[in-house]
């Protein structure tokens, strides 16, 4: 298939997206300035939401790919085990809270005192997360 | 670094819930995060928060506990599979509004695989500015509306 050659050489990467918590929002927010910068060519951002539904379905083609990235924000690892409950292969397994030294900060204990969603969310976190995300991409 | 306490029954949370698909492989996924985003921001984390949508399957108790104590419970898709929407009631949950930007917005999916090799553009080449905000607005009225 045309659709799985173009996939072959290419990373894609699964984040968490746990918005509840500055760690979950910063996989989200470092994975798309990651993409932006290797370009599409090199990595996308793949549907973790599909897989507990059709994981099955996606097998074939997750197999193809070179790279597999889960991005987590916190030791829940919830994008990491996603992806084994679907029975796919994962190469790189990144955590945030370990690999980038971040702070799990849970966005309901902290809402009163600040509302403003991004007060909570550090441009130099994001920084490094997307720069750990790229050494995965691209090593 | 220390980690604050989880959540439990009983502690304060936000008042709503929003559950993005962030199908990452179109654009109609990322247009949802996105959008998801820019309502946060726009209405505040007391009104509303993102929900871990990759913790419901697994049973995270503290993401259980928060979507089962939120008023609302929306869930934004952007194409037709509804994989939100669909982990949302394989989880025990009942949406409380299901948003899918392709019929709602009338937002047309572009697999950004498709381009490789063939003059493939930046991500943000295939977000459109304008869809983010109707679907961010269309999130915020779902909020807010009685």
């Amino acid at each position: 298939m045309v659709v799985d050659k173009k996939r072959e050489e290419k990373a894609v990467i699964y984040p968490c997206f746990g918005g509840s918590s500055s760690a979950g929002m910063i996989t989200a927010l470092a994975a798309i300035e990651a993409v932006k910068e290797v370009g599409l060519d090199k990595a996308s951002i793949g549907c973790l939401a599909i897989l507990p539904t059709y994981g099955e379905r996606m097998q074939p083609q997750i197999d193809k790919v070179a790279k597999v990235i889960t991005v987590d924000g916190c030791p829940m690892g919830c994008a990491m085990k996603t992806l084994m409950d679907a029975g796919l292969k994962t190469t790189r397994k990144i955590l945030l809270t370990r690999d980038a030294g971040l702070d799990n900060k849970p966005l309901e204990a902290r809402m009163e005192r600040q509302k403003d969603l991004m007060q909570h969310i550090s441009e130099e976190d994001i920084r490094r997360a997307k720069h750990i995300i790229i050494k995965a991409v691209l090593e | 670094m220390a980690e604050e306490k989880h959540w439990e029954e009983g502690m304060k949370t936000h008042e709503n819930v929003v559950f993005s698909c962030y199908g990452g492989l179109s654009n109609t996924g990322i247009t949802s995060a996105l959008a998801c985003l820019e309502a946060v921001k726009e209405v505040g984390l007391e009104k509303v928060a993102i929900g871990c949508l990759g913790a419901l399957p697994l049973g995270v108790k503290p993401v259980i506990g928060k979507t089962k104590a939120a008023k609302k419970v929306i869930t934004v898709d952007g194409c037709p599979f509804e994989c939100a929407k669909k982990t949302v009631e394989q989880s025990g949950f009942t949406p409380t509004k299901s948003i899918v930007l392709v019929r709602d917005i009338g937002m047309k999916k572009k697999a950004l695989h498709e381009d490789i090799g063939e003059g493939i553009k930046g991500v943000m080449e295939y977000i459109s500015d304008d869809e983010v905000k109707q679907a961010k607005e269309l999130i915020i009225k779902t909020i807010l509306e009685e």
